[in-house]
């Protein structure tokens, strides 16, 4: 009886430990794209898992960086181990005590200090950054390992070997590396398994050429995580099932009494299994087709030279391959044109771009920020002059949307799509009596936490500033704590604060309204035709998205022959075909469906955008002072100013006194 | 063995100066320094005055300058209640992973020895899977259209509102971190010798006794390792809040990475927080580690 409510006890543990990873399984063979419905079984996702050039590069990646952190750290690590074990015991102490600090301190402190460093260092974030990060992690973990082998080495066998005759290094190498083995063994599949799994500390390293899976998955998590993903994480979880199960086997079969080293055994073929698993995802890609674009400009000019150019999007916002008939690769089309290899990586908000720019160890070569973002950037010598002969393809561009307010000479930009915020609300959800054209209704406690509202400040200050009769480009201190009083007050009723999360919580009807993008709007009523989409009579926000190069790009040229391309005709119409916002370009306008250019949502009345408003860059003082205030509201907090270091000083004070209190304790043991 | 053997540390000790201490130290010198503008004769100015100036005689008359600073570290005090809140939503993850990792590490430790790899194996399986991805299949199953609540639909129960709230992010954080529970206690599990406890019922303990005076004692140093290596991680995570809490129940890990790479750019501020966490984290150490009075060297801890 006892037994069986132990057994019962574990089995409730594994479920638990288990059921989201079934989920993960399941969802791999779900023919629906949906979550949680179950669409028919299919191996589509295996399939489609191999033609994704972003997933796969990225698993490379992640295989490539844990293999050389991890052959690193162990080097270094058992050489460290060897060295501090000689050591005299306070000197072995205190090196022991710092090299624990980089798995004892949080996460999130060590990935923040390393960027810190790198950035001070200048290195450009990348590969190498991203080694040196998961190296300064995982030696700890080797040196933990090889150190307690040394303790357990009898001394004298080193002797024994010199006395017969070994010298010093034969002596290591014969007598002392066998011995330590299973220790570096077990140290150098640690660092591989915490490398694998990390993503705290790369997200603080990463740089747009090197992406890691946990990298990817992020951005893909923000949005909607592709069940390609599912896919790989089963392919997997399938592989070291079944590596543990033959090491284990192994082990079983020969259950020798000399245990830790038939356990290394297996750990060896566990650790080669593993490398031969980073060389699985090398596979190749190729593909030919002749091409449709303008041939004044010499699209070759860059081929073969191994040029890359670094692209930073919002997320969803270019045509890509979902392995449907008829799909659009832009990057790939691009890059098959041209012979530039193209580094592609999203952003979610304007204010994210602005902090990655900022940071200093990004390199981008072409961005699309916002409007006021732009205008930003270009008053603080973020981005360069473009040279328009490089890029043609401006005359298609739409004088309308040229010289707006953030850039008026047109030097700096070039404009790629444009739209208006609006509220989406779900018809099945809201009270059809209730009045969806004001942001009134985002402030109803009627729909108490079936609201999502906007995760970036000057988005979500705009609703507030409209509903409040201000303009959304006051920098007036007094309007802005009001705007920011009626977004505290909106707090209680909201359920999230997202940003591209939107898709997959109005699409799966998890929250009732949402201000968002005209043109997302559009893609999530395809997905789900409950939703309906309205525009608040209060004014609303119209906003540019332009392409532009920051000034510390690598390949200003390359980077502008992607401007071009992307103004091409054809590829401005498959990307605003994909992407569901309004297109600024006159050529790709006329060929779009009527029901598109007619759609009151796409192309709205002048009548309609005369309430509307763009954004301006706001002065320096108004943006750190709607930062902190946005700071404020996400955290609800109040102030006073002297409770940190009231707080420092207890915390360092009871630390140092229970430590000293302890040596004092362990001192009298000793003495005893 | 060899006096000489000790230089074999010489590269690692290069590396620790380098990128454990270098940026620790970048950390406080981050946290104590701002970026204010100078005129060029080294006159300090206020933001108005330097706007005022880049106006009139363009961008080169105004200089930034590093200059000390305490109020990053003034301002840190508004997000002090956060740090409380993580600690508190941590701490009740903690003590939901001892109560449930406890029991589990003592019938893991009595099962016959295959058995024991067998079920250590599929306790360490789920961390090769993508912690995201894990987090984010619970947004499947905790989502107000999620499996969970279909399921109990069919019986006509619910829906419940489980995303979104604390509660999911304190099961996040158990879930993620629970292995981390279970190992360490297993370890020092395995040390204590049936024949110890049956020693302790020949003398007249009962099995309440006996758990309290003789397992649990002699499982401390277990204890303590596993509360570290669950809280830790817990206090500091930026992503399960985001995740399973909507960006509603903001936790310091957050609020750290909104400084860096997010929404209000401001590393100084950023590495305040990050200094006032890492204090915080040593204060809690520090009583963890009274519960075990053992080694002076952590050797042995991590698993």
């Amino acid at each position: 009886m006892k037994n069986l409510g132990r057994r019962i006890y574990i089995a409730l543990v594994f479920l638990f430990l288990y059921a989201p990873i079934a989920v993960l399984i399941v969802n791999s063979f779900n023919a629906s794209k949906s979550r949680s419905v179950w669409g028919g079984f299919t191996f589509d996702w295996y399939r489609k898992l191999l033609m994704d050039e972003t997933i796969l590069k990225s698993l490379v990646t992640t295989l490539v960086v844990a293999l050389i952190a991890s052959v690193i750290s162990t080097i270094l690590g058992t050489a460290a181990a060897i060295g501090i074990f000689n050591m005299k015991k306070n000197w072995r102490s205190a090196i022991l005590n710092i090299s624990y600090l980089p798995i004892m301190n949080p996460e999130i402190v060590t990935g923040v200090s390393l960027m810190l460093l790198f950035v001070s260092m200048k290195l450009s974030f990348g590969y190498l950054t991203l080694i040196l990060a998961h190296v300064s992690f995982c030696v700890p973990y080797v040196i933990l390992n090889v150190l307690p082998k040394l303790r357990q080495m009898d001394k004298h066998l080193v002797e024994a070997a010199l006395d017969l005759g070994c010298d010093r290094w034969q002596a290591f190498w014969k007598v002392t590396v066998p011995e330590i083995m299973p220790g570096i063994v077990t140290g150098f599949l640690m660092s591989i398994t915490y490398s694998v799994d990390d993503f705290v500390i790369s997200y603080f390293t990463h740089g747009s050429k090197a992406q890691t899976l946990s990298i990817t998955i992020y951005s893909m998590t923000r949005r909607k995580v592709s069940p390609k993903v599912n896919a790989l994480s089963t392919l997997i979880f399938v592989v070291v099932l079944i590596i543990l199960i033959i090491v284990n086997v192994a082990d079983v079969k020969k259950n020798s009494p000399k245990k830790p080293k038939k356990k290394a055994k297996g750990k060896k073929a566990a650790a080669l299994a593993m490398t031969v698993l980073c060389l699985i995802p090398c596979l190749a890609f190729g593909i030919s087709a002749d091409s449709p674009y303008s041939d004044s400009v010499d699209w070759n000019k860059f081929r073969d030279q191994g040029v890359e150019i670094n692209v930073y999007n919002w997320g969803e916002y270019i045509s890509v391959d979902e392995g449907e008939d008829g799909d659009f690769d832009t990057i790939a089309e691009f890059e098959k044109l041209t012979g530039i290899n193209v580094n592609y990586t999203t952003f979610a908000s304007n204010e994210e771009l602005y902090a990655k720019l900022k940071s200093g160890g990004f390199t981008y070569d072409v961005i699309i920020p916002s409007d006021y973002m732009a205008g930003r950037l270009i008053n603080e010598g973020m981005v360069q002059k473009l040279n328009f002969d490089n890029i043609p393809n401006i005359s298609w561009i739409d004088e309308k949307f040229l010289g707006s307010a953030f850039d008026p000479e047109n030097e700096y930009t070039v404009p790629y799509t444009w739209g208006y915020v609006g509220i989406i609300y779900n018809k099945t959800l809201v009270d059809p009596e209730d009045d969806v054209n004001t942001w009134d209704i985002l402030w109803n406690e009627k729909y108490a936490k079936n609201i999502l509202m906007f995760n970036n400040s000057r988005d979500a200050f705009a609703i507030a500033q409209f509903k409040n009769g201000f303009s959304v480009n006051s920098a007036d201190d007094k309007e802005l704590e009001t705007a920011a009083e009626t977004l505290r007050e909106q707090k209680p009723l909201v359920q999230s604060y997202v940003m591209d999360e939107i898709f997959d919580k109005m699409g799966g009807g998890e929250a009732a309204l949402a201000p968002y993008y005209a043109g997302d709007a559009v893609t999530m009523m395809e997905d789900n035709p409950d939703l309906g989409f309205a525009v608040p009579r209060e004014g609303f926000n119209y906003f540019i998205d332009a392409m532009c190069i920051p000034t510390g790009a690598t390949h200003k040229e390359a980077a502008e022959m992607f401007i071009n391309f992307m103004c091409e005709t054809e590829v401005a119409l498959k990307n605003i075909e994909y992407i569901c916002y309004s297109t600024p370009h006159t050529a790709a306008l006329e060929l779009l469906p009527d029901e598109i250019r007619n759609n009151p949502v796409f192309y709205p009345t002048d009548e309609e955008l005369s309430r509307a408003e763009a954004f301006n860059a706001l002065p320096k003082t108004a943006t750190k002072t709607i930062d902190s205030l946005w700071t404020d509201i996400m955290s609800n907090t109040g102030s006073i100013p002297w409770l940190t270091p009231v707080f420092l000083v207890v915390c360092i004070g009871v630390a140092l006194y229970i430590n000293i209190r302890r040596v004092q304790k362990n001192k009298r043991k000793n003495e005893i | 063995m060899n006096k000489n053997a000790k230089w074999a540390a010489g590269p690692y000790l290069l590396w620790m100066v380098v990128f454990v201490i270098v940026p620790l130290i970048l950390i406080g010198v981050f946290a104590f320094t701002t970026e204010a503008p100078f005129d060029l004769e080294g006159n300090r100015l206020t933001d108005e005055e330097a706007t005022l100036l880049i106006e009139t005689e363009g961008e080169d008359a105004v200089v930034n300058k590093t200059v000390f600073t305490l109020n990053h570290l003034f301002e840190v005090s508004e997000y002090l209640p956060v740090l409380l809140k993580s600690a508190w939503l941590a701490l009740i993850a903690t003590a939901i992973c001892l109560i449930i990792g406890y029991p589990m590490a003592y019938f893991m430790s009595r099962f016959r020895k295959e058995w024991q790899r067998v079920i250590q194996m599929l306790i360490m399986l789920p961390m090769w899977m993508n912690f995201l991805l894990r987090t984010y299949a619970w947004m499947t199953l905790l989502e107000k259209n999620g499996w969970i609540n279909r399921f109990l639909g069919l019986f006509n129960i619910g829906p419940f509102n489980m995303i979104n709230t604390q509660g999911a992010v304190v099961l996040g954080m158990i879930y993620n971190y629970l292995p981390f529970m279970i190992l360490p206690l297993y370890s020092v599990m395995l040390k204590i010798e049936n024949t110890t406890i049956e020693a302790a019922q020949d003398l007249g303990a009962g099995s309440i006794r006996v758990f309290t005076k003789v397992v649990i004692p002699l499982s401390m140093p277990g204890i303590a390792s596993g509360i570290t290596m669950v809280f830790v991680p817990a206090v500091s995570t930026f992503i399960i809040s985001r995740m399973l809490g909507g960006g509603t129940n903001m936790l310091i890990g957050d609020l750290i990475d909104l400084q860096f790479l997010g929404n209000a750019y401001n590393p100084n501020l950023g590495a305040a927080i990050s200094l006032v966490l890492m204090v915080f984290i040593i204060l809690c150490m520090s009583i963890t580690n009274q519960l075990d009075n053992g080694d002076e060297e952590m050797e042995g801890k991590m698993i």
